[in-house]
């Protein structure tokens, strides 16, 4: 007897089930829906340069599984990997069954093929995706009804569609076991569809009696398949994102993940960033049904985590039952959305850390929704905080965003004893030092500025420095949303450096470094930039810096920065600082790599109050002081502060102190100023 | 209803004390190198009370300044701010005009500006704080003057004008025109607009010279500057040493009673 089988076997009039293709048009008719409603937004180019290559890329993260498990992530993270576990067994199991069920189609009725080995081997396929969806589904029950995380809510929807795959897989084992069951004679080969035939023998072999069974299983079977591909057609349940999200990666941002999107033709404007659903793009609004509340961006949330009332999960969720309300009845104007349905106070909780975008499976961009809702309320309705309010009065006037008793100094202070080249005076020089407000007025971190010069001169770079001209970077007004300030100080900005000829920015500060080496593109301004962690790591590295002993053997935890780590994915070079310092020993905290907690200070946080809920410096502190570091070591003027604060706050300062990386690496090195002094004398 | 808004640009009253620099020889004050001047923080306050009152009763907003090229900035941000037109006389002089002078020249322009229902200006400006020009314009125009406002309504055709006391305020009403000084507890001015901010960029500033506005400063100017100094504090550390805190507190007292604190 033959190794091979029939498709349709028991079952004479099977072949209508093909018809069930038809359903096909419901499940077109169901995304041209909801096309319709993401064009309720402004549309932006969908074939870009580079759109091909991110599908091929965004195909390749959906079938490893990128996000979902982890890969390439630092650190991989346990706690996630069950729910990526699940997921990808689920997915992997599905498209088994799909793809062997589609081959039984071809062999039934195009090419007959299934014989023999090929039909052993895809058998057994289609078992292992049994396997592996049933084993998946199974892990989801238990997370879902017995571990219950809290960021996963319970609907109907959520169990109907657990329900229904269960059904399907379990009924597509036991019309197996049925017809192995009442084959006469009993074939061996089925052995290879070990789950069926296991069943067979439980039901007993040679059994035609069973036929009857099998019959009937096999519609329900059928029944069942098409009941959810029906379901999925008429209500848009969570099972739609495997046609929605994929195509939500397709069309992921093209830009480096630092960049906002400046306003088009700002100058013509009428009114400004989102007060409603029609204010967003196309793409913004398809992120919205791409979503599928897994709540992942709401566990890594800072702002959640310290009991804001912000959830970058329900903003998304929020934002989506506004445009099926859009959608519905064109009139609904009021509530709007930024401010009302979306409250002020969720829309400045956002610290714009990126963690959220950086964890989410299907890609969904959150903080430029923020920050369009944040340019609607600074721009158009001249509504926000009042410390908010003052440090853009201080951008306004000043030129930098800083007020207060501490900032009471000229942004050229910092220099008083340095011998420097003032940019426009040393011709020669290509390469900025780019200060950054905080950086020139802050006494802390005008420290750290001078650490970094002294360093730099040691090691021979040559590089001037704006002084008291220097301007902000314009990276302060993006993030509130003061997106007109932002442009016309880049403007200025570039013009500057062009007439200078600058070519190399060295910047002690992540943000200006986001801001000037991403976001000076849109503008015209392309240049060389690099924070001051790869500088010292490629001058370590080339043995420019001597480093001596540190004091004494001293144990450090490092924090990454949001808008290194997560925007600009410099995770490395700092660490590798610290393996060049003798005598210290790096610890990691328990959330460092892309999962690193915000200091709470991005965003222009640093310049708010923070009255509901924990203070995010404070939780960040607590996870420091616990690794048991006397040194907490950041390579950002914003965390520098926020640590210190939290130290000072939690009286933590006899254990626990916060130093800038290039501190910590001038207390290695031999060179001290005044040798400095005497080679510059020698020549 | 026309609201004409007198402000002046000012060097940052936020540098830092140490940095105040002044030229004794010259009685001058030296503007301090890379901190960009600001509009006077009361003719913001000025500024912030004309919007309110073209919020709420429709009126046509127009600022003067004085002073060099640079002073337009000031004016570019009160127009950002919602103010309708700018005007900036330019000031050719040598040395900086004295109350007097700068009220004579505010009072040329402000009648070539024309028709007006309302006046305001700072209470003061931040830089030296005479306080006289709001009240000489007034004069030089014939019309009446309230000072020190800290609020300001349209009631009935008049301007009913809420003025800072010592322990309180008073309410007092004067008929159109009339020019009101405005006090920083008129609260937060307001901040430009996205929309204000491009208007502002594409708005023409009305320039005018000393002779466009018939100002003749012969004979107006009544201060002179007899000598210009910065005091001298001193300022010592007593640091008042004890074991326990009740201790420290009781020798605080004592000592205070002793310099005659308490």
């Amino acid at each position: 007897m033959e190794i091979s089988r029939e498709a349709f076997w028991n079952i004479q009039y099977g072949r209508p089930v093909y018809l069930g293709m038809l359903l096909l048009l419901p499940i077109c008719y169901s995304i041209y829906r909801r096309y319709r409603l993401w064009s309720l937004g402004k549309p932006v180019e969908k074939l870009e340069k580079g759109r091909l290559g991110s599908f091929i890329t965004g195909a390749a993260k959906i079938l490893i599984h990128k996000r979902l498990l982890g890969i390439g992530s630092i650190p991989s993270s346990p706690k996630e990997l069950y729910a990526g576990i699940m997921h990808a067994l689920i997915f992997a199991g599905m498209l088994l069954l799909l793809l062997v069920t589609l081959l039984l189609a071809v062999h039934e009725d195009f090419v007959p093929f299934m014989h023999g080995v090929p039909y052993l081997i895809i058998s057994f396929l289609g078992e292992l995706g049994g396997i592996f969806a049933f084993a998946g589904l199974v892990m989801a029950v238990i997370r879902r009804y017995i571990r219950k995380p809290e960021r996963l809510d319970n609907t109907l929807d959520d169990s109907l569609t657990l329900v229904l795959l269960l059904l399907l897989i379990i009924t597509g084992f036991v019309i197996e076991g049925l017809r192995i069951s009442a084959t006469i004679p009993a074939p061996p080969w089925e052995r290879w569809s070990f789950v069926g035939f296991a069943l067979a023998e439980i039901f007993g072999l040679e059994k035609v009696s069973l036929l009857r069974w099998h019959k009937w299983i096999w519609w329900l079977h059928v029944g069942i398949f098409y009941g959810t591909v029906i379901y999925l057609c008429f209500s848009f349940p969570k099972l739609f994102h495997i046609i929605v999200s994929p195509i939500n990666i397709f069309f992921c941002s093209l830009r480096p993940k630092g960049a906002l999107a400046p306003i088009a033709n700002i100058e013509d404007a009428e009114t400004f960033g989102a007060s409603d659903i029609d204010d967003f793009t196309w793409k913004q609004l398809l992120d919205l049904d791409a979503c599928t509340n897994c709540g992942r961006c709401q566990d890594s949330c800072p702002a959640y985590i310290s009991g804001k009332t912000l959830s970058p999960k329900r903003v998304i969720r929020d934002m989506k039952v506004r445009m099926e309300e859009r959608g519905s009845k064109q009139s609904v104007k009021s509530p709007a959305l930024a401010g009302e349905i979306i409250k002020d106070d969720d829309i400045w909780s956002c610290t714009t850390c990126r963690s959220c975008q950086e964890v989410c499976p299907v890609f969904v961009e959150h903080v430029d929704k923020i920050v369009e809702m944040r340019r609607n309320l600074t721009m158009t309705q001249s509504r926000m905080p009042e410390a908010v309010q003052l440090m853009v009065g201080n951008l306004f006037s000043r030129g930098h965003p800083w007020t207060g008793a501490q900032y009471m100094r000229l942004k050229g202070d910092w220099m008083d004893g340095l011998e420097l080249n003032i940019l426009g005076k040393e011709k020669n020089i290509d390469t900025l030092l780019w200060v950054g407000c905080t950086g020139a007025l802050a006494d802390r971190n005008a420290d750290v500025t001078r650490s970094l010069v002294k360093i730099l001169q040691s090691a021979g770079v040559d590089f001037t420095v704006m002084g008291a001209e220097e301007p902000c970077c314009g990276d302060p007004a993006r993030r509130i949303g003061f997106e007109i300030l932002f442009a016309e100080q880049v403007q200025q900005n570039i013009e500057i450096f062009h007439k200078h000829n600058v070519k190399r920015i060295i910047t002690a500060c992540p943000h200006c470094f986001n801001t000037i080496k991403n976001e000076y593109r849109q503008f015209g301004g392309d240049f060389e930039v690099l924070h001051h962690s790869q500088l010292l790591a490629r001058l370590l590295r080339d043995g420019k810096l001597k480093i001596t002993g540190g004091e004494r053997r001293r144990r450090v935890t490092y924090h990454d920065s949001c808008y290194l780590g997560r925007y600009n994915d410099i995770y490395y070079e700092p660490r590798d600082i610290l393996s060049h310092l003798p005598r210290i020993e790096t610890v990691e905290m328990p959330r460092f790599g892309q999962r690193a907690l915000c200091c709470g200070g991005g965003g222009g946080r640093i310049w708010m109050e923070e009255p509901v809920g924990t203070k995010i410096n404070r939780i960040r502190t607590e996870e420091a002081f616990k690794t048991g570091s006397e040194v907490v070591v950041t390579a950002c003027p914003f965390c520098l502060q926020m640590f210190d604060e939290g130290i000072r706050a939690k009286e933590l300062d006899k254990d626990l102190k916060v130093m800038d990386l290039v501190e910590l690496v001038e207390t290695s090195m031999a060179v001290s100023g005044e040798e400095i002094q005497k080679r510059r004398e020698t020549g | 209803m026309n609201i004409i808004v007198c402000i002046k640009q000012v060097p940052d009253p936020e540098i830092p004390p140490a940095r105040f620099q002044i030229d004794p020889e010259g009685k001058k004050v030296l503007p301090p190198e890379g901190v960009a001047p600001v509009i006077s923080v009361f003719d913001e306050r000025a500024v912030e009370v004309a919007l309110r009152l073209k919020d709420k009763h429709q009126a046509k907003v127009t600022v003067i300044t004085i002073g060099p090229p640079a002073a337009k900035k000031a004016v570019r941000y009160a127009l950002s701010m919602g103010a309708d037109t700018g005007i900036h006389v330019q000031q050719d002089m040598v040395e900086e005009p004295d109350s007097f002078e700068s009220a004579h020249i505010l009072a040329r322009a402000i009648e070539k500006a024309g028709e007006y229902s309302l006046i305001l200006c700072g209470r003061q400006a931040a830089d030296w704080d005479a306080g006289q020009v709001g009240s000489i314009i007034a004069e030089n125009l014939g019309i009446p003057v309230l000072t020190v406002a800290r609020k300001v309504d349209l009631i009935d055709g008049k301007w009913r004008v809420e003025s800072v006391i010592q322990d309180g305020y008073r309410i007092m009403q004067t008929p159109m025109p009339a020019l009101v000084t405005v006090s920083s507890e008129i609260g937060l001015p307001r901040l430009p607009t996205g929309i204000g901010i491009i208007k502002a960029t594409k708005a023409k500033i009305i320039e005018w010279s000393l002779n466009d506005i018939g100002a003749d400063l012969s004979g107006i100017r009544r201060s002179e500057i007899l000598k210009l100094y910065i005091p001298v504090r001193e300022a010592k550390c007593h640091i008042v040493e004890a074991d326990t805190v009740p201790e420290a507190a009781q020798k605080l007292a004592l000592r205070l009673r002793e310099v005659k604190i308490i």
